[in-house]
């Protein structure tokens, strides 16, 4: 039997999941190692080998084709400020574009925030004598002198990584090229990249950003990478290990410690991947993911079984990045978001969070701030001996006292009325961050199914979907381990753009077609080097457009076979733009059409067993109830008998009508009045809402 | 002090924190969707441009906020919009409005704002203001910035209340006839409707939201929202210590300085600029909308820094009192195009020098002030018109505050970092110029126990073969002094600005202030060095790391460490002798 494992490292625990060729799959749970995230990886690969009752990791190992690894590392590295020493070269007069950020400041009524420090700080930023111009030709030559006397005084530094940004970079890279060799050369054994190597678009600010995280995040990674490489194989791993994306592509080893910044907010981003594959089957393509878990909700829009995507974002809110990345958006409402009353007794929830940590007060882990998890254990949602298998015991009467002591009483009213209105406030929020993600870009939420996961997902996911007016919600039994699911059946895929700056009435389709032939035979060295055959291989185009004069640029994928591009396939790609354009900001104009850049991704498929279907068990469920309280229901005014399922022991074609409550190991579903759930031909949990 | 207020909501509690986070997302939306289809530079990179929804009062119930000082300015635009049409307003009209001398209803001709009503099930509830500075409004030069305009219409074309769409549909003359006054129509339009759009958006979701909840629950919770407001604001100002305090801006010969008195009773305060000069030769005059919607964001950045909800409410306990026919009372038809920039700045910076008689450290240090050209002309490249403020010399530093040194490049103040510099890429793209610097200048914030921000050195020759580039002075004609220091902080140096051309011949900051206009062609460079922000504290009192690691960063130079901070650093190393620099920093204490 061969096995694909897919790793997920979290902050908290390190996720695995082992599939066999039959679709049949285990999970394991580990605690992180974040010192060296590697010793937890070993460990789960070793309680995954007992558990499939091999008499050792190596023997295991052996039978492993393909290992996929998610990892927090480069974010964290720069969430934490424990990455490189960044030197930077860049273009002579033009050293503080890094610390400028093009002006913007995050809080612009409250000066005292300090202004964030660059990555690449100033005294180590070098100015080079080189000019390109907008048209790529050269106006004053590449200083190679300069260069080698910035390599040498950086080395003397103690940088560990070096940064190369020059104006007009993407038009003509010659003068980055040729600093990055001589870098290579003076500076052996320290990393170095190059913006046109990492993402050769127009923007000076956002390539350099890109590019000097890239080089921030590149050591570590890279001894983590190599670190792990060298355990695995002497464990007698030969199969192929592959590193997620922020795209939720996957890449070799090689080209992650190469394009480091591609693995930068990787984390969540195979999440919805996981998801479309869970819904694929069930006739699903537009699905909106909600993972809420102890500190925020993540939510994520996949349309026609495509995640949404973006250019633009900034790690920790402060350092930018542009290359595409599954939009994810993220709210600060979790199971551990803190109710406080303000001083005019307006209550809130969030974005303050208590997290795990010491987490709401019923964990009694020294927590003494209200959460929204204590408001849905006093409202009935939780039980309080079965929360996560009855590992950690809820004390009811701890939540009760901090919620009326907080809330209840400064408002004058009844603890479970306050924790009712905790509960609304935090659902209220999270619909809004919903409708950013689906009704601010024209997309109406009623064509969408819901997946919930996460610990707290589907406790609130009924919630969400109701106002919004969707009617499915999908919960996954492994719900938890989405990202490591995710990670095990993505493709590989690597992004490349071009930047052309043209008015569509006069560029050449040749031109057009020309650069992604371009981009795709650099995907295809990329694919070879990884071993896809050419069969395996698939390519997207796009090309971002604007009005002329705009600022701003639509996405419009390119619909050809071959790359080839005919005047006919021009026009469309320039009606869909307007289409695309009305359908995002509620106008289409007449005028002329720009082409900036040009998109290609290069995908390598892996094989991916099917979801295998289950058999059926029944439509009755009743010995499964196994008890019954009294829950709080907004459709019911008030607090209703209500049946508690063993969600665990539930099977195929199992129907409970709401409203109700499953509990599972790792979570808790609500079904709420007018509603049923039922347990679908692959497992999964699905509420129907009416 | 304290007085003990109590505040009851009407709405229930969890209504109203969703309520409150229904309507703001709103106006984010609004925000975003201007920002995303927005053609005019200025607009979509200067961020030059703010959304509201108003209550039929006219006050302020959510902001999408990008440029601070045009917030305030929305209610006018809505106020004289209602005066004007009283009752005859339709669901679906579109107003358009922009003159600062009719109903007070502008606060700069350039700064155009669209005036759309809200109607929930046939009762108008709600306005919108959309204002976005635009790329041009007619008058005698490109771009909105004339600096030797003698009158208001000189300066561009004067919009009253004006109806472009009833009940729906264009007004096809009339919106037509403003088109003809404007030198880029179609960039233009497209801006107008960009800003229509944006409305028509708001409009949606708030149907949504009030049909959600009920008119007379919405309606409750609007007052909540805005008594909400109030009281943050009365908590604030009852913070500061009852008294009257003064402060005075000034400039060079010729300008008119602006006088701020405040007085604080309680919870309440009077700004009171009656006592300012008379209004002055040079285009900067403040009508009244651009002194309020000033005197809002000086409040709000110093004193209401903490607030989270910056509403209409906010506004109910600060009287502002102004005196028509001085500098920050602008009457018809005195010159105004560049009051946003100056005066705004000196309104601004007046409060918080006054209120830093009383709380010295929840003000401010003053900004550097900006220090531009606007420029025009053909893009031979394309054969296309441009025309554009150079927002790169924009870019001054930020001032300290007490606690935190100022951020660099950040400006212009009445921005506050909500300006989006075009990088060069984009900058040379779009204008016949090429850049040979952009960076920050050593020395130029303020030294102070924390120091002021730096600013920033710009360079930039005509390329263009045969096309001129046409340049107007657009920075600070008087020369304005910035606030007074904060608590022993220090001024930093003063802009330069200067043309080298390809004939050889020079132009000092003296010569182009006074002749204001040149046409540029290829070789022809422009020096701007754009100033730092003020420091907060005395610099004696600075960390002597923070001292040394400014001296690496090459912010500040060894000699300025020594003149200014009493810190001696060895320039090639860096270190500092504890001794001497103990020393010095007594001996200059002393």
């Amino acid at each position: 039997m061969k096995y694909v494992v897919g790793v997920d490292i979290g902050g908290t625990f390190t996720d695995l999941i082992c599939i066999d060729e039959n679709a049949d799959y285990i999970i394991v749970k580990t605690s992180s190692t974040p010192k060296d995230p590697s010793i937890a990886v070993i460990d789960g690969l070793e309680k995954v080998a007992a558990k499939l009752g091999k008499s050792s990791l190596e023997e295991f190992l052996t039978d492993v084709v393909r290992i996929c690894h998610g990892t927090t590392v480069s974010t964290n590295t720069v969430l934490t400020w424990t990455g490189a020493k960044v030197g930077l070269l860049c273009t002579e007069g033009f050293r503080d574009t890094l610390g400028i950020r093009f002006g913007i400041r995050e809080h612009p009524y409250d000066f005292t925030v300090p202004a964030p420090q660059a990555l690449a700080p100033r005294y180590l930023r070098m100015p080079i004598e080189e000019r390109i111009k907008g048209d790529g030709e050269i106006l004053t030559a590449l200083n190679e002198q300069q260069v080698r006397d910035a390599c040498k005084y950086l080395k003397e530094q103690g940088v560990e990584a070096v940064a190369i940004c020059f104006l007009w970079s993407f038009k003509n890279p010659v003068h980055e090229k040729r600093a990055a060799e001589i870098a290579r050369e003076e500076l052996p054994g320290i990393y170095v990249c190059a913006s046109c190597e990492i993402q050769p678009e127009v923007r000076e600010y956002w390539r350099m950003s890109t590019t000097v995280i890239s080089a921030y995040v590149g050591p570590n990674l890279s001894n983590y990478i190599r670190n792990l490489v060298a355990t695995l194989t002497s464990k007698g791993f030969d199969g192929q290990l592959l590193i997620t994306q922020s795209n939720a592509g996957v890449i070799s080893p090689e080209v992650a410690m190469e394009q480091a910044v591609r693995t930068v907010l990787s984390g969540p981003a195979c999440a919805p991947a996981a998801a479309a594959y869970l819904a694929g089957p069930l006739g699903m393509k537009d699905v909106i993911t909600v993972d809420m878990g102890g500190t925020s909700l993540d939510i994520c829009l996949i349309k026609d079984a495509v995640p949404w995507m973006r250019l633009d974002s900034a790690v920790g809110g402060l350092y930018h990045m542009r290359l595409p990345l599954i939009d994810i958006h993220t709210i600060g409402a979790g199971g551990g978001s803190i109710a406080w009353l303000d001083k005019i007794g307006a209550l809130h929830v969030g974005p303050a969070s208590a997290g795990a940590d010491p987490g709401p007060v019923c964990y009694c882990r020294g927590g003494t701030e209200p959460t929204s998890t204590d408001a849905d254990l006093i409202l009935g949602y939780l039980n309080p001996d079965y929360y996560l298998g009855g590992e950690i015991k809820l004390d009811m009467k701890r939540a009760h006292d901090a919620i009326d002591a907080k809330i209840a009483k400064p408002l004058g009213m009844e603890v479970w009325e306050a924790a009712r209105d905790i509960r609304k406030i935090i659902d209220a929020n999270m619909v809004d961050g919903i409708s950013v993600v689906s009704v601010q870009r024209g997309e109406d939420p009623r064509r969408y199914a819901m997946v919930a996961a996460g610990g707290a997902g589907p406790v609130h996911s009924a919630s969400l979907a109701r106002p919004l007016g969707i009617k499915k919600i999908i919960v996954n039994r492994g719900s938890s381990i989405f990202c490591a699911l995710g990670g095990a059946i993505a493709d590989l895929r690597h992004d490349f753009v071009r930047s052309v700056i043209v008015r569509s009435s006069t560029v050449e389709p040749g031109m057009l077609a020309a650069h992604f032939e371009e981009m795709e035979q650099l995907g295809n060295k990329y694919l070879d080097m990884e071993g896809i055959v050419p069969a395996d291989r698939y390519f997207t185009r796009s090309v971002d457009m604007r009005y002329k004069g705009q600022f701003h640029e639509v996405e419009v994928p390119v619909i050809t076979n071959n790359g080839s591009l005919s005047k006919e396939d021009l026009e469309l790609l320039i009606a869909r733009f307007n289409d695309r354009h009305e359908e995002l900001y509620a106008y289409r104009d007449e005028v002329e059409t720009e082409m900036i850049n040009l998109r290609l991704a290069a995908y390598g498929k892996v094989v991916t067993p099917p979801r295998r279907e289950l058999p059926f068990v029944g439509k009755d469920s009743h010995q499964f109830i196994k008890g019954q309280r009294d829950v709080y229901f907004e459709e019911s005014g008030g607090f209703v008998a209500t049946n508690i399922y063993d969600g665990d022991t539930m099977g195929v074609g199992n129907i409970a009508s709401g409203p109700c409550i499953i509990e599972q190991f790792t979570t808790t579903i609500i079904v709420p009045p007018n509603a049923f759930v039922e347990v679908n031909s692959y497992g999964d949990f699905e509420i129907i809402l009416s | 002090m304290s007085e003990t207020r109590k505040f009851m909501l009407k709405t229930e509690p969890a209504d109203f924190a969703v309520l409150l986070s229904g309507i703001f997302t709103i106006a984010r939306e609004m925000g975003v969707n201007m920002e995303r289809t927005a053609r005019a530079p200025i607009y979509y990179s200067a961020h030059d441009f703010t959304n509201a929804i108003l209550n039929l009062d006219c006050e302020i119930v959510a902001l999408a906020e990008y440029i601070p000082v045009l917030n305030g300015a929305t209610p006018f635009a809505a106020k004289a919009v209602r005066d004007f049409f009283k009752s005859d307003v339709n669901e679906g009209d579109v107003f358009l409005v922009n003159d600062p001398y009719t109903l007070d209803a502008g606060n700069q001709m350039a700064d155009w704002t669209i005036v759309y009503p809200i109607f929930v099930e046939g009762e108008h509830m709600f306005w919108v203001a959309n204002k976005a500075h635009q790329q041009d409004t007619g008058g005698g030069v490109p771009g909105g910035y004339n600096p030797n305009a003698i009158d208001v219409y000189a300066e561009g074309l004067r919009i009253p209340p004006l109806r472009i769409f009833s009940k729906g549909k264009e007004i096809k003359d009339v919106f037509s006839l403003v088109m003809k006054n404007v030198r880029i129509p179609d960039t233009q339009r497209g801006d107008l409707l960009s800003m229509i759009g944006a409305a028509k958006v708001g409009e949606r979701r708030v149907n949504g939201l009030v049909k959600q909840f009920g008119k007379d629950k919405f309606k409750d919770f609007i007052e909540d929202l805005l008594n909400y407001g109030e009281f943050m604001m009365r908590e604030e100002i009852a913070k500061i210590p009852d008294g009257t305090y003064h402060s005075e801006i000034t400039g060079n010969p010729g300008s008119s300085p602006v006088v701020c008195d405040i007085t604080v009773k309680g919870s309440e305060m009077i700004v009171d600029f009656s006592q300012s000069g008379p209004m002055v030769q040079e285009y900067v005059n403040s009508p009244i909308a651009n002194t309020h919607s000033s005197t809002f964001q000086a409040v709000m950045n110093s004193i209401g820094k903490k607030i989270q909800y910056r509403c209409g409410g906010c506004y109910r306990p600060i009287e502002i009192k102004t005196k028509p026919g001085t500098i920050t009372h602008a009457v018809h038809p005195f010159t105004h195009g560049n009051c946003t920039n100056f005066i705004a700045k000196q309104i601004i910076e007046a409060v918080w020098a006054a209120l830093g008689e009383a709380i010295p450290q929840a003000v401010p240090g003053g900004w550097g002030s900006i220090n531009y050209w606007v420029f025009s002309g053909i893009d031979e490249r394309r054969n296309e018109g441009f025309g554009s403020p150079d927002f790169l010399a924009c870019a001054s530093g930020a001032g300290a505050i007490w606690g935190t040194d100022g951020w660099p490049t950040n400006g212009p103040q009445i921005c506050s970092g909500t300006l989006y510099y075009p990088e060069i890429e984009v900058a040379e793209g779009i204008y016949p110029m090429r850049w040979e610097k952009w960076e920050w200048s050593t020395d130029s914030g303020g030294p102070g126990k924390w120091r002021g921000g730096c600013g920033v050195d710009n360079v930039w020759v005509v390329e263009s073969e045969k096309e001129p580039v046409y340049v107007a002075y657009a920075a600070d004609p008087y020369d304005y002094n910035i606030a007074p220091a904060i608590a022993g902080g220090k001024m930093p140096p003063l802009n330069r600005k200067e043309l080298e051309l390809a004939t050889g011949a020079k132009e000092t900051s003296a010569d182009t202030r006074s002749k204001k206009f040149y046409v540029l062609r290829k070789g022809d460079k422009a020096i701007d060095f754009t100033q730092g922000g003020c420091g907060v504290g005395d610099p004696l009192d600075r960390d002597i790391t923070a001292v040394q690691e400014d001296v690496r960063d090459g912010l500040v130079s060894a000699k300025s460490a020594e003149k200014d901070y009493g810190v001696i650093i060895n320039p090639a190393t860096f270190e500092v002798d504890i001794e001497k620099t103990g020393a010095l920093r007594q001996k200059m204490r002393a």
